[in-house]
């Protein structure tokens, strides 16, 4: 699951293998979260595409100083 | 005083429509009696309406016509027909959201606000449109509903998830609707069906009564085939509101005929150029040779804010649907399901990191703004998808379709800023938008340059199919 290329946000999402989808679906089902059967191939590459783009998010550099929080005012 | 028939009149701007109504050259009972035909008509094929209010649209033309009569003036949008998308609450009737899970709901007690305030202008509600479940969608491929149809090739998408309002306008069945965007649900099937649409600044047009999907990211706005239609509605559906900020009154169409004047125009490139296929590339660089822009801005972070909006959508989306996903997640679409159970397990410091980001970019922007008057950019990568179609063409890669047609409006809705989507007339078999950026809270300034663009030919309501053959 880890992504090769993290600057590349358009690079293509590989489904999860199986033994992934079976962890996480265990994981969910921990949660109380029910995957039905039929959607195990669908959940596993929405949760594939979404860490993919949850590790681009954790691994851009921001600044030490956070930015303003001051919103768009009129 | 001339006499309007009213098939003529129903594809005239929403204005001229109203003046007609007005000025007693139509009667908005007639007009109505015609919209009906016209959705009876051509609805069967494009899946548009989900809802019809066939009894009451009748009722209020009644009551415009004899206002016409007798005063009070019926307001300026006398007997314009017009459609919101299923999440506006409209009194008496369950707000759907595009699910099967809300049809247990209880109905709307009250009109969402901007319902309310159409209809307080003289604008008859004529129905609820077609959307993608819980505007968790680009397509409005509706699991319960059916798919909404492209106006321009039956064969392909209208973009979504406000899908239905905007191929409504696009197929001359209304001349105004309202949909919602919180990462390009306006500007996507604006794009597509090749007419106009306005997503405002985050905050600036109420959302009172508007089924929510992510308080951070949700925007409210209308469709329209002009800019002055789309003008008109965005000034009547702004006012003072508990969820707006304040001041939330800046009329647009004084402004509108006025030359936009000499502006600082910017294309954006990287992210928003690298990728986009041709009929994209193309649209961009009509409208920046029109604009005379000549500067490429490039941002930084552009992937990175897209993926921060695309964590916090699942994630809130998730939590906003926890109780149904526990309790009867038989009754989701299935896609939709797959997305919010995997949002559901999206860690808290992802999140955390998602608003360090949306700082971060929004200062970003607001340094280039200093700079810039406006920032151009595709509002899609390609021209409208074939229904059902699983993957797009990115650059030299095949990406899944669903989750990337918003890659170009998602990094800007993120931080809420206001834009107007334009229909470019290149000349092409099928429509393509643009979006035209504007500094938070400068709608009026987007407007007014979609104005001159449309004055010059550059941008204007794509044609049906049977509109070019006469015309040839």
């Amino acid at each position: 699951m880890t992504p090769d290329n993290l600057d590349d946000g358009s690079r293509e999402v590989l489904p999860m293998i199986e033994k992934p989808v079976d962890d996480a679906v265990m994981l969910a089902g921990r949660l109380g979260l029910n995957v039905p059967d039929g959607d195990r191939e669908m959940f596993g590459d929405a949760l594939a595409r979404l860490f993919d783009q949850a590790a681009l998010v954790l691994a851009l550099p921001l600044p030490d100083d956070d930015a303003s929080t001051e919103p768009f005012t009129p | 005083m001339s006499t309007w028939s009213p098939e003529t009149t129903l594809d005239s701007p929403a204005t001229d429509i109203a003046d007609a109504v007005r000025g007693g050259c139509t009667k908005a009972a007639a007009l109505i009696e015609t919209t009906l035909t016209r959705i009876a008509d051509r609805d069967p094929a494009l899946n548009c309406f989900t809802t019809l209010f066939a009894e009451t649209a009748r009722a209020e033309a009644a009551k415009i016509d004899r206002a016409v009569k007798r005063g009070p003036d019926p307001g300026p949008l006398a007997g314009v027909p017009f459609a919101v998308k299923n999440l506006f609450d409209v009194a008496g009737t369950v707000t759907l959201a595009g699910s099967k899970i809300r049809r247990d709901a209880a109905p709307a007690a009250q009109d969402a606000t901007l319902v309310a305030r159409l209809r307080a202008a003289g604008a008859i509600l004529i129905g609820c449109t077609n959307m993608d479940e819980f505007a968790y969608g680009f397509t409005t491929e509706n699991e319960h509903d059916g798919p909404t149809h492209n106006p321009h090739d039956l064969a392909r998408s209208a973009g979504g998830s406000s899908g239905g309002s905007a191929a409504a306008v696009a197929a001359r069945m209304v001349p105004i609707s309202l949909g919602s965007d919180t990462n390009g649900s306006i500007r996507v099937p604006a794009s597509l069906c090749g007419i106009f649409g306005l997503k405002p600044t985050l905050g600036r047009l109420s959302r009172i009564g508007v089924y929510p999907f992510v308080d951070a990211l949700d925007h409210v706005g209308p469709f329209a085939r002009s800019v002055r239609d789309l003008a008109a509605a965005y000034d009547l559906l702004q006012g003072p509101d508990p969820d707006c900020h304040p001041p939330a009154l800046e009329p647009s169409l004084p402004s509108l005929e006025a030359p936009a004047g000499t502006l600082r125009v910017g294309v954006l490139g990287g992210w928003f150029r690298e990728t986009a296929g041709e009929e994209a590339r193309a649209a961009t660089d009509q409208v920046a040779r029109a604009l005379g822009a000549e500067t490429q801005v490039v941002l930084d972070g552009v992937a990175e804010a897209r993926a921060a909006a695309f964590c916090l959508t699942a994630a809130s989306g998730a939590a906003l649907h926890l109780q149904d996903l526990l309790r009867r997640p038989g009754d989701f679409d299935v896609a939709t399901r797959a997305r919010f159970l995997a949002g559901a397990m999206l860690p808290a410091s992802v999140l955390h990191r998602v608003e360090r980001i949306r700082l971060w970019f929004r200062d970003q922007l607001r340094h280039v703004f200093s700079s810039h008057d406006l920032l151009i950019a595709p509002a899609t990568p390609c021209v409208a998808p074939l229904l059902g179609q699983p993957t797009l063409r990115l650059g030299d890669r095949d990406v899944p379709l669903r989750a990337n047609l918003g890659i170009y409006t998602q990094p800007i809705s993120f931080i809420g800023l206001p834009v107007v989507t334009v229909p470019v007339l290149t000349g092409g078999v099928l429509p393509i938008g643009v979006q035209l950026i504007a500094p938070p809270w400068r709608e009026a300034l987007a407007l007014s340059v979609a104005a001159q663009l449309e004055r010059d030919g550059i941008v204007g309501c794509f044609a049906l199919m049977h509109e070019q053959t006469t015309r040839a």
